[in-house]
């Protein structure tokens, strides 16, 4: 079965070899497929981008929280979000009661 | 003095730049390991022999660089090595094929090498970037075309079970159908890593294309060769003889000859019957003798034959039409 741990050991151009069969795209679950779109877009990403971002996704959206969720520091947080900001993944919002961060496209 | 300065220090600006040349850098994988090699011979030709290579070149994150440019696989030591660049990164295999005349001795003492380009590694060092495993006796697969196209298919079916399989052991991808054949995934996988593999193991294929054994049918002149044949000696001494008397060769002497009791005979009928059809049509058994007897070869007969079906179908074809 295709999960994201499974498809972790698959080089991400030989993944879109695949992907452009019909016959592939057709038989994936809607599980598979959204695995299959987060390595596409992931590969290239370091491991605090893909933790930072998937906290966002999932809910964690403030300074204080993202550090327990994550389990990275301040400083790595803070530069995972700056590469993802700059590849248009992440989008930091300024509220009036603090500051959020929202993902700007989803998977 | 400070225009000097300034001069220099433009000069050695400009001589920098212009002998520099760009530096390509990659860091070190994760690790690097050769999960396993099968050598096969004798599978489209005899005395060819076939890599299969399953490795492993892990990154997180893939680097952006193409594994083509950055690492390339290889036997050793031949000389110039053997080589090729690496598809994929990560878990994946690959194959080398060596023609008879490429191929290297049979269980020798060669190497796989799955190593970075230096071009992108300034040091290469083993089971950092550099993995290379010695060839021992089990890897060989020794045996006929039949039997190594049979050993082939088996290990292809064996790969597309390993990297069907869940992580860790593979990509969670299926690559067979439940019959155990490669489906269409892992056809495009097995066709991209082994070209050719589909013309000599089809079996393993879910769908194959293969071109049906075709024998062109011969079409010997036995039969007219043999008639040439019948005349006889003493007969074609004599039609050589006559032929060197009136200056022309023997053969047309025996068709001249021929021909003009083939016109006597017709022209008889002609006379009795009044028809041109008849007498020519009648005629006709008459050259089949002389084919018979070996003084006119077969093919006249038949081109008179088929001149006489053609006056046929005009004479009694527009006739009727007429």
């Amino acid at each position: 079965m295709i999960t994201r741990e499974s498809l972790q050991s698959i080089d991400p151009r030989q993944l879109g070899r695949f992907t452009r069969m019909s016959e592939f795209r057709a038989s994936l679950t809607p599980e598979e497929s959204e695995a299959v779109q987060y390595r596409m877009t992931t590969a290239h990403w370091t491991q605090e981008e893909r933790l930072v971002y998937d906290a966002v996704q999932e809910g964690y959206t403030d300074m204080d929280s993202l550090p327990i969720a994550t389990g990275l520091t301040t400083a790595q947080i803070r530069s995972a979000i700056e590469k993802l900001q700059g590849k248009g993944y992440v989008k930091e919002v300024i509220i009036p009661t603090g500051t959020e961060l929202g993902s700007t496209t989803k998977l | 003095m400070l225009r000097k300065l300034l001069f220099l220090l433009v000069l050695s600006l400009v001589l920098l730049l212009s002998f520099s040349t760009p530096v390509y850098a990659i860091g070190n994988p994760t690790s690097i390991t050769i999960e396993s090699v099968r050598i096969f011979q004798n599978l489209w030709v005899d005395g060819d022999q076939l890599y299969v290579v399953q490795f492993k070149v892990m990154y997180d994150p893939v680097p952006e660089e193409r594994s083509g440019d950055t690492f390339l696989i290889g036997i050793t030591p031949t000389t110039p090595m053997i080589s090729k660049p690496l598809d994929y990164y990560l878990h994946n295999f690959t194959s080398i094929y060596l023609t008879p005349t490429q191929a290297i001795g049979w269980k020798g003492s060669y190497s796989i090498k799955v190593m970075g380009n230096p071009a992108y590694f300034t040091t290469l060092t083993e089971a950092v970037n550099m993995r290379t495993l010695a060839l021992s006796d089990p890897y060989w697969i020794s045996g006929s075309m039949a039997d190594s196209r049979e050993y082939l298919g088996a290990w292809c079916i064996q790969l597309a079970e390993t990297f069907s399989s869940d992580a860790p052991v593979g990509w969670g991808i299926d690559l067979l159908t439940a019959t155990g054949k490669l489906n269409t995934v892992g056809a495009v996988k097995f066709r991209e890593a082994i070209p050719g593999l589909e013309g000599i193991v089809p079996d393993i294929f879910a769908v194959a294309v293969s071109y049906p054994e075709y024998t062109p049918e011969e079409h010997p002149k036995t039969y007219e060769e043999y008639l040439r044949t019948v005349g006889g000696e003493r007969l074609e001494t004599a039609l050589n003889n006559l032929g060197t008397f009136l200056h022309i060769p023997g053969a047309i002497v025996g068709g001249l000859g021929l021909a003009i009791l083939y016109f006597v005979l017709a022209g008889r009928i002609f006379t009795a019957t009044g028809s041109v059809p008849a007498a020519v049509t009648v005629s006709l058994p008459f050259l089949f003798a002389g084919n018979l007897i070996g003084i006119l070869p077969l093919y006249i007969t038949f081109i008179a034959g088929l001149l006489v079906l053609v006056m046929f179908g005009v004479t009694f074809v527009l006739g009727r039409m007429g």
